[in-house]
């Protein structure tokens, strides 16, 4: 799973970032651990089109936010906010 | 009071006469005085895009199912939620179907609106469902919730 410091990584992508990924998840290698902060920066090289657009993360269902760290994760969900009801 | 949070997604439109269920569901509690139900429905909207025909339903789903828990466990604690069912659509509702009921059953009628109210505010802060919102000439829209 890890190799030289990289993780392979669900990652699922909702509401409006499908029109951004064009995929509803895909696996990308991270660099763990690091903060929720580095986390999207590391997602932002991958995808560049995800930079500026106003989401939070779940790490493994869990909703994060900047400086915290994420030492590992199965899958992390990028979550715009949300439209139900 | 027994809410399943695994019950609450439904695929389509919500079936009506899931209202006539719950208010005898409610009715069967001796202590409830006060029922209240909310149903949420797809309106013909107007915009740039053209006219809303539907909206199609996503969620992160176990995400969601505890979202939906934690929610009534907090009415629940805040005090006088004696039953609760909450239905809530994935996938496409066509203009005129329900998207969302809320049925709640309290001892008396101001702890019933204020439930209610409560829940569906919840609902729409707290739980990641999405809705895409589609026109008569198929263009689409993310809803935003005001």
């Amino acid at each position: 799973m890890s190799d030289q410091g990289l993780t392979g990584v669900r990652i699922r992508y909702f509401g409006p970032l499908l029109d951004v990924t064009g995929t509803p998840q895909e696996t990308v290698s991270l660099r763990l651990p690091d903060t929720v902060a580095g986390v999207n920066r590391q997602l932002w090289q991958h995808r560049p089109g995800l930079a500026g657009v106003d989401y939070r993360l779940a790490v493994d269902e869990t909703l994060r936010e900047g400086e915290e760290a994420v030492a590992t994760a199965r899958e992390i969900a990028l979550l715009p906010p949300f439209s139900g009801g | 009071m027994t809410f399943n949070a695994a019950e609450v997604f439904v695929q389509g439109p919500i079936d009506p006469a899931l209202a006539r269920e719950c208010a005898e569901a409610i009715g069967a509690n001796p202590a409830v005085g006060a029922h209240l139900l909310f149903l949420g429905q797809i309106r013909a909207d107007r915009l740039d895009a053209g006219v809303v025909r539907g909206i199609e339903y996503t969620a992160h789903q176990t995400m969601a199912q505890g979202a939906f828990t934690a929610l009534v466990d907090r009415a629940a604690a805040a005090g006088g939620l004696l039953e609760v069912t909450i239905r809530h659509s994935l996938g496409y509702v066509p203009v005129g179907g329900a998207s969302l009921l809320i049925a709640v059953g309290a001892g008396h009628r101001d702890e019933a609106y204020r439930l209610s109210r409560d829940i569906l505010e919840a609902i729409k802060k707290e739980v990641p469902i999405y809705g895409r919102e589609i026109t008569e000439d198929d263009q689409s829209r993310w809803k935003v919730n005001r």
